[in-house]
């Protein structure tokens, strides 16, 4: 512009276009219908961040260096040229060299007839692209890029989030009714039914447990899974998730409604749980810890997290650290991870057939969740005498509380004397549990 | 047993995500993973229920405030 500044207009595209309609589209949801604004905000304004380009926010470099000695022959590719992952950008007497990421040259380091070295730089290109550190390493350039990096690659802003989970977690309705846990066991098949599907689909081993884990319905689980097990998917595996938590009032009614009759819907709860005492509030998250985590070791940041968490809130002498991880501590997390989580969403990431794959593979996981902690009720009904609404099984999808908030509602709807919230939250938290443990165990086998 | 099963399917597994699925693994990973979750909190909850037989046998069960 005027030759001073450079403007996006250059590098903006129909791509960008549609994903600021699908950021702005979150906003309007979390706004407009409260639908989880605590996460489609930040979410929905990451996508539009990134999606500006030239912005720098969510930029990484990646330095182009010779594989071999060589003369550089020819230049394919100037600075400021867009690239796509394969395209040539220089030619070595020993052979084409091509990129391994999308993105623009930012500088060229060499010119035509130069002589370089192995491991010389020949240019840097900036990109968004997640890649396998490992394999392609990059340094983060943009403040949610560092974010990103810190944050949520180096595992670090996930199981905190866990934490302060845990401390806003009443295990008492869990503890009450023990045989919830089942119910939030049996809601983790979601995990694996979209597990198995993904391959179906061609996706990798590492990709499928990433996708099967938004079955799980816990927002960190998924992130810290897909950080490690398949990055470059993370942006699409953690929006759907997001969004389904959100949707759970939507998806969960008609699977209810598919899987149980009208007399089933009304069995009634007796409203009054036993009490839990404080003793067991507390023992629940030593022996919960000590007992997962001897059997899946890789669980032992979420788990560990969750739990100590849970016993800040329930020790009774940790209130300040209780209060914290309730309130500023959590809101922190929350804006780090959502704001860097929306702005991995790139037109040129998101935009793919296999984003809407995953998409597809998520709502099923979360219907089939649902579907497996119903029938598992019904099954449990055959031998139980007090019989259980199987209504409750489908709060085994951990979307705590709005999953327990939904069978509340419909038991209400078909029996008005019916308060099921309490007996849904058992399941409800349980799933976030068996979750964690899902997570662990792809982990401990794929990571 | 267990430990077996994830020394095995880590021997397999690797890092190299462009070989074909290995399908005796992903059902490995799929039933044994579902059959340990399910298991874990059978055990848990069956741990909630001793633990509250163990404080009510002592006597210390205090009602919660």
């Amino acid at each position: 512009m005027f030759g001073l500044l450079e403007s996006g207009f250059h590098y903006f595209y129909w791509g960008n276009a549609l994903m600021i309609a699908i950021g702005l589209g979150l906003i309007y949801l979390g706004i407009a219908r409260k639908m989880e604004p605590l996460l489609l905000i930040p979410i929905g304004f990451g996508i539009m961040l990134v999606n500006l380009p030239l912005g720098g926010m969510m930029d990484y470099e990646l330095l182009l260096k010779a594989p071999k000695a060589g003369t550089v022959l020819e230049l394919h590719k100037g600075e400021g040229d867009r690239v796509i992952r394969g395209d040539i950008v220089y030619t070595l007497d020993s052979g084409d060299e091509g990129t391994p990421v999308f993105g623009r040259i930012d500088s060229i380091k060499v010119s035509k007839g130069s002589y370089v070295n192995k491991g010389d730089i020949i240019a840097s290109i900036i990109t968004m692209e997640q890649t396998n550190q490992s394999e392609i390493p990059t340094r983060p350039r943009g403040l949610l890029s560092i974010i990103f990096q810190f944050g949520i690659m180096w595992q670090i802003l996930p199981p905190l989030m866990f934490l302060c989970l845990g401390a806003l977690t009443d295990f008492g309705p869990m503890l009450a009714n023990p045989k919830t846990l089942l119910l939030g066991a049996a809601a983790q098949f979601g995990v694996y039914f979209a597990f198995f599907l993904s391959l179906f689909f061609g996706f990798t081993l590492p990709e499928a447990c990433s996708i099967g884990i938004i079955g799980g319905a816990e927002g960190p689980t998924t992130i810290y899974v897909t950080s490690i097990l398949a990055p470059h998917i993370i942006g699409a595996t953690a929006v759907a998730c997001y969004s389904y938590m959100a949707l759970v009032p939507i998806i969960l009614p008609p699977v209810i409604k598919l899987l149980t009759t009208k007399r089933e819907r009304s069995i009634y709860m007796k409203p009054q749980l036993r009490k839990v005492s404080k003793r067991e509030k507390i023992l629940f998250p030593l022996i919960a810890t000590i007992i997962i985590i001897l059997f899946v070791p890789s669980s032992a940041p979420l788990i560990g997290c969750f739990m100590i968490g849970n016993l800040f809130r329930e020790s009774g002498v940790t209130e300040r650290l209780s209060t914290t991880s309730q309130t500023a501590f959590v809101d922190i997390l929350t804006i780090f991870l959502t704001l860097s989580i929306g702005a991995t969403m790139s037109a040129e990431i998101f935009l793919q057939s296999r984003t809407l794959l995953i998409l597809l593979l998520g709502v099923i996981a979360f219907a089939s969740a649902a579907a497996a902690g119903i029938i598992l009720a019904k099954i449990m009904n055959l031998f139980l005498t007090e019989k259980i609404n199987p209504m409750i099984g489908a709060a085994g999808v951990s979307a705590v509380p709005m999953s327990a908030r939904v069978v509340q509602v419909m038991g209400q709807k078909e029996n008005r004397q019916n308060f099921l919230l309490m007996h849904a939250m058992g399941p409800n938290v349980a799933g976030a549990i068996g979750a964690a443990i899902a997570g662990g165990v792809f982990l401990g086998i794929l990571g | 047993m267990l430990q077996g099963l994830i020394d095995g399917t880590i021997n397999h597994a690797g890092r190299d995500s462009t070989t074909m699925t290995d399908w005796g693994l992903a059902i490995k990973i799929a039933c044994g993973g579902f059959g340990l979750v399910f298991m874990l909190l059978t055990l848990l909850s069956f741990s909630i229920w001793v633990t509250k037989l163990i404080l009510d046998r002592i006597g210390n069960t205090d009602p919660e405030k």
